[in-house]
């Protein structure tokens, strides 16, 4: 904690290599949260680049006051996300529920690629099934790997609304992935 | 006070997600509870599988070359004295200007001195208006890459000395520098042609660090190749008749030509570089191990980043 709180002092005076180093730390996390909140590629990659563009814009007003960086970092996404949402609801359009290509761990090997994008789009299905609160509890926790406390900080709920949101979402998930399951077997 | 059921479902996330624990080790604490927990632990483990989405390649060397222009663009808030106005490169060739007035000799010492040595700042000043005085992206890549060979050199002389083991991680510094700059210079090359191509889409595959089926480039034979770095001379572009005006197109190749030069000329530094570090392992002070070691991780990554997006 000590040396992040060192490397974001120095990125708030400018030091570009405090700055680059906290982009590489946080850039998949961030890109995995907007990637499960919103579905479409094109569009999470537009919304993650903005993410940082903002945060390098305001750095200079995080305050360490208990908060950890990657909360602070996570609220702009999580605001980006929302202006998302609000722009598509007043323009009409659904998201597309498009292929998820490249998105794997397991390069190189075809077969565990095609058996991992199976999963994700497996996931990416369930949680339309789910609130937006449920949504984003689950890719703050599982994508993105934030506490329970970084990710009441980011929601501006308790610790306590967070883990009994979290409770909701996991049981939620598990009945949408089911019924995603009894879908293919038809 | 009695725990409800999501402080006992976080507990076991946190002994699952955290601690490496098993789903089983964890129903073990909860027997009565472990009917409902298991299913929601086991849908957990399958969605923090599945979330494991990584942006592709192309994003983000994209986002990446955006992020550091966006952080060039940065200027610092104050500047107070007239001097500080000056670019690097300009206190360099001041500084050099003063040491021609002074003699030649000056120069070429300087040119082969060590880190430590008094005219070793001589010689970094002389590196940075190299840098500052080539154009092309292309011409300070490779210039970088003949640094970081002579970097290579100096942290061999310096890690073999005991009194001057402590510099090896300022070198190692410089030496991480110059292969992160190539990388950036490559990406930038790559980003200005993805505003005109469309770029096949590819899964990431790790680069092998190993030697090319092409000859080597030009080595500086000897003692200097040891002593005073740059072993690889990445080869000049055949030249043009004088007479010649090259075309766009023709100049286009070139320049393509060049970058898969330097290419061939990062996987034998990757190799040879990273023989050289480990081999000093055995041999080089304690003092010194942790900065080989750091520089042993830093030279592979970096390489392998900078031949990644050279492919």
């Amino acid at each position: 904690m000590q040396d992040e709180q060192d490397i974001v002092h120095r990125a708030q005076r400018g030091d570009k290599e405090a700055l680059a180093q906290l982009y590489e730390t946080h850039f998949d996390k961030v890109y995995r949260y907007v990637r499960l909140r919103i579905g479409n590629r094109t569009e999470a990659e537009d919304i993650t680049q903005q993410v940082f563009l903002k945060a390098v814009g305001s750095i200079s007003t995080f305050k360490w006051k208990g908060i950890p960086f990657a909360a602070w970092l996570f609220r702009i996404a999580h605001n980006e996300v929302a202006d998302h949402w609000r722009k598509e609801s007043k323009q009409g359009t659904v998201p597309l529920n498009e292929s998820l290509t490249r998105a794997t761990g397991s390069a190189g090997n075809p077969h565990l690629v095609a058996e991992h994008q199976s999963d994700i789009e497996q996931l990416m299905t369930a949680t339309k099934r789910l609130t937006k609160a449920q949504r984003e509890v689950i890719s703050l926790r599982f994508a993105s790997e934030l506490s329970i406390a970084q990710v009441a900080s980011v929601m501006g709920k308790s610790q306590g609304a967070v883990k009994a949101l979290q409770h909701s979402a996991i049981v939620a998930l598990r009945e949408a992935l089911l019924v995603g399951e009894d879908n293919e077997e038809r | 006070m009695k725990r409800g059921k999501e402080d006992i479902l976080d507990e076991c996330l946190e002994r699952l997600l955290v601690n490496g624990q098993t789903v089983e080790q964890c129903l073990q604490s909860y027997p009565e509870l472990s009917t409902e927990l298991e299913p929601l632990l086991r849908t957990v483990l399958a969605a923090r599988k599945a979330s494991v989405i990584r942006p592709c390649p192309e994003f983000k060397a994209r986002a990446r070359y955006q992020f550091h222009r966006a952080l060039e663009e940065l200027k610092p808030k104050r500047r107070l004295w007239a001097w500080d106005w000056q670019p690097r490169w300009v206190t360099a060739v001041a500084i050099i200007l003063v040491l021609v007035l002074a003699g030649g000799g000056t120069m070429m010492a300087a040119h082969d001195s060590m880190p430590g040595h008094l005219l070793h700042p001589v010689r970094l000043a002389t590196e940075e208006v190299r840098l500052a005085l080539t154009p092309s992206a292309i011409g300070k890549a490779e210039l970088h890459a003949e640094l970081a060979d002579k970097r290579v050199a100096e942290i061999i002389y310096l890690a073999k000395r005991e009194d001057k083991a402590a510099k090896v991680v300022q070198v190692v510094q410089r030496l991480e520098h110059h292969l992160t700059t190539i990388t950036d210079l490559a990406l930038a090359e790559a980003v200005t042609k993805m505003d005109h191509f469309e770029v096949e889409e590819k899964v990431q595959v790790p680069v092998e660090l190993t030697a090319p089926a092409v000859p080597p480039p030009a080595q500086v034979e000897g003692e200097a190749a040891t002593h005073l770095g740059a072993r690889y001379k990445v080869d000049e572009a055949e030249p043009l008749a004088p007479n010649i005006v090259p075309t766009a197109k023709e100049m286009v190749l070139l320049e393509a030509d060049r970058w898969a030069r330097l290419k061939i000329t990062l996987q034998y530094q990757a190799v040879d570089h990273l023989a050289d570090l480990r081999n000093l392992l055995p041999v080089a002070p304690e003092s010194a191990i942790p900065a080989l070691l750091e520089a042993i991780v830093i030279a592979e990554a970096s390489y392998e980043r900078a031949l990644r997006v050279l492919e």
